[in-house]
């Protein structure tokens, strides 16, 4: 798998723009997602309450995590579940890798966890000689592919169906090299047939969670596919891969983030397959799990708690704020580098690797908002992406020369008396300079500007100018809004 | 380091960054888990339990998810249901059926049935809800002695009868009902509609790994 690395955004995003296979498949993402959240909402006058309601939950569930996770812990192994708490990656890598060896296990089926991609699992149990198969279609395809997944609930959006079907002939040579994989429903046969006769050999299943019910040990499970569940269900042993702030309090708290998430999501009132698990199949059962269970990883997010970007705890991982994204809608998943992506990603991902390597990420940001408008969590993330690019100038990784230039603006900004001076002065020598045109092209230092379009000479006075005058006709309000800041 | 270890300092980490005491975290999650707020329920929903038509809020939620919905007189009208279901989209495959004497009729059938777990040949699965949610439409299957978690997802045709009267309102009601007297079974399925998947170019398809088909019986008490 090509390593992930978001210090390479800059170079991947000119990559993507010009993939021309990409740019087909992220047109579904701007058109059906978001059309299918806007109409589940629409249709549901509850969803503004709701939200508030779902974000209160997991504000007090930060608040008192320890509690939480404490309670958690008692509830699932009063029902003979194990659960691991483990501070960073590589503890969890190993715990995982160590319930398998006590298995005997070969081959391990996993549904679909972003957690289990931040951990970098699939490579790791790989190395101790087990064999993980993906069983979520998305996952599936983009493991054959020997890629990342490139959106947190869609993994394969930026494949189309015909790079789907050169992948299925190459991964599966023992079927006729004939066959018709040229429709959904074909690929989609020839996916449920190879992925039974593993679901049914498994030794054991490896399932992230949305969410983990302090009350009662239960792990809940949303899909579609039902792949979580026949992974879970017919092994001898269930792990559950999850992370700390996952927890809601009660059965009724889990019932107001599901009602938020689906619609949020997919556009669903309630996805196909909810589930709630807890610990070890009972006596009588028939079937289920002898052995169960939970590693819930930190890696991170208690650095989080009482800080700066604590609210980014509250994200239930619905993808909206991605659906939304325009940068994410030019330039796809991949070119983030990461395992988060978009607005989310680009909040996480430096706080949970480093900033320095991600240091990219929070500028690849047009600040519009959406993504905080969307967010069924309420989380402010164009505020949170503007700290971290704070952090990323006081720590001097952005360029010098946007260090100098923001240093210029900063102090013509606390002397108004020379930013009027300057502004004017820059007002006449851009309209001396794009005379003829009424636009330039390029512009000493503004570069990252004019490389993909021109720069419109300015018409008649500044802002500052026309406000002493009290003009509040002018044309500055008519067109700069445009960019929605 | 040691699992305990391990989870102590774990712990401690998430401690030591929270506002207040532990003994004041404590006290204000164990207030929560015996107030248990309920969140903003649906309106619509509300209404249908105030005028007694939670079946027909339940039917119709059911089928825009995708699910088939019959409405049927008690139990033996669903059983001559569940044999014409059988003999058009099962007719000749093996039947698994839960471990159930009101089922128990169908093992005559051509192909036959049998109670137990499902296995990888089962061309349908017949079993019974504990519970309806009239809010989503989805059908809650738990995984007692009777009706094993495997009928639910191994066979491609899901039966399902569901008593009218076991129809919840809203999500949190009938999550809120798991709650009570003896232990809960490991699994509790919601289940509304097929399976499905949108994960090639987005397009919705059924059926990927689950049941192609769900059919649901909602049955008026004899
Ligand atoms: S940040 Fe908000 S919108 Fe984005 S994935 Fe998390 S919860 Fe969803």
């Amino acid at each position: 798998m090509t390593p992930l690395s978001s210090g390479g955004f800059p170079a991947n995003a000119r990559d993507a723009l010009a993939d021309e296979k990409l740019q087909a498949a992220l047109v579904n993402v701007r058109t059906i997602f978001r059309g299918n959240r806007t109409r589940a909402v629409a249709a549901t006058p509850e969803f503004e309450a709701l939200r508030d309601a779902g974000a209160a939950v997991k504000r007090h569930v930060v608040e008192n995590l320890d509690a939480y996770l404490e309670r958690f812990i008692a509830a699932a192994e009063a029902r003979g579940g194990v659960v691991h708490l483990c501070a960073d990656a590589a503890s969890a890598r190993e715990t995982i890798a160590a319930i398998c060896r006590g298995e005997g296990a070969k081959l391990v089926t996993k549904g679909k966890s972003m957690v289990t991609e931040e951990i970098g699992l699939n490579p790791y149990l790989e190395s101790q000689g087990f064999t993980p198969v993906e069983t979520d279609l998305g996952e599936y395809i983009v493991q054959l592919r020997g890629e990342p997944p490139s959106h947190i609930i869609a993994p394969a959006c930026h494949v189309k169906k015909e790079q789907v079907a050169e992948t299925f002939r190459a991964a599966h040579p023992h079927r006729p090299a004939e066959r018709d994989l040229s429709t959904h429903e074909a690929l989609l046969a020839e996916a449920r047939a190879e992925l039974r006769a593993r679901f049914l050999s498994a030794d054991v299943g490896i399932t992230g969670a949305n969410l983990l019910i302090a009350e009662t040990g239960d792990a809940v499970l949303v899909t579609n596919e039902g792949n979580g569940d026949l992974t879970q269900s017919l092994p001898r042993c269930h792990i559950v891969v999850a992370s700390i702030e996952k927890l809601v309090p009660t059965l009724e708290d889990a019932a107001t983030v599901l009602r938020v998430l689906g619609r949020s999501a997919t556009g669903q009132a309630a996805s196909s397959y909810t589930t709630l698990s807890g610990g070890v199949a009972q006596p009588g059962e028939r079937g289920g799990p002898a052995a169960c269970h939970v590693v819930i990883l930190d890696n991170g997010r208690s650095a989080m708690l009482g800080g700066k970007y604590e609210e980014m705890l509250r994200c239930i991982r619905c993808g909206a704020c991605i659906n939304h994204c325009p940068i994410f809608a030019a330039v796809g998943g991949h070119a983030y580098g990461a395992v988060y992506v978009g607005p989310m990603g680009s909040v996480l991902t430096p706080l949970l690797q480093s900033l320095e390597e991600a240091r990219h990420l929070p500028h690849a940001c047009t600040m519009c908002g959406r993504c905080a408008e969307v967010c069924p969590m309420k989380i402010p993330l164009p505020d949170l992406l503007r700290r971290l690019r704070e952090e990323t100038h006081a720590a001097a990784l952005t360029s010098a020369r946007s260090r100098m230039g923001l240093r210029l603006w900063t102090f013509l900004a606390q002397h108004p008396s020379l930013y009027r001076g300057a502004g004017r002065l820059a007002a006449a020598a851009l309209r001396l300079a794009g005379r003829r045109a009424g636009a330039l092209r390029r512009w000493p230092l503004a570069g990252g500007w004019t490389r993909f379009r021109d720069l419109p000479v300015p018409q008649g006075g500044g802002f500052v100018a026309r406000a002493y005058r009290g003009d509040r006709t002018g044309r500055a309000a008519e067109g700069d809004g445009a960019d929605g800041q | 380091m040691t699992a305990a270890d391990g989870r102590a300092a774990a712990l401690a980490a998430v401690a030591a960054r929270l506002p207040g005491s532990a003994a004041e975290r404590a006290a204000a999650a164990e207030r929560r888990l015996a107030e248990r707020p309920r969140g903003p329920g649906l309106a619509h929903v509300a209404a249908a339990a105030k005028a007694g038509t939670l079946a027909e809020t339940f039917c119709a939620a059911a089928s825009a998810s995708g699910a088939t919905v019959l409405r049927t007189a008690g139990a033996a009208a669903s059983e001559a249901a569940i044999r014409k279901i059988l003999a058009e989209h099962a007719p000749a495959g093996p039947v698994v059926r839960a471990d159930l004497p009101r089922f128990a009729g169908l093992d005559d059938r051509p192909g036959g049935a049998h109670a137990g777990a499902a296995q990888p040949e089962d061309a349908a699965g017949v079993t019974r809800a504990a519970a309806g949610i009239a809010e989503t439409g989805s059908v809650v299957l738990a995984s007692d002695p009777e009706t094993p978690t495997s009928l639910n997802f191994l066979p491609a045709i899901h039966i399902v009868t569901l008593s009218a009267a076991a129809i919840h309102a809203g999500l949190d009601d009938a999550l809120a009902a798991l709650r009570g007297p003896g232990r809960r079974p490991r699994t509790v399925n919601l289940i509304t509609g097929p399976s499905r998947t949108g994960d090639i170019e987005l397009t919705l398809q059924v059926g990927v790994h689950g049941p192609r088909a769900i059919f649901i019986l909602v049955e008026d008490d004899d």
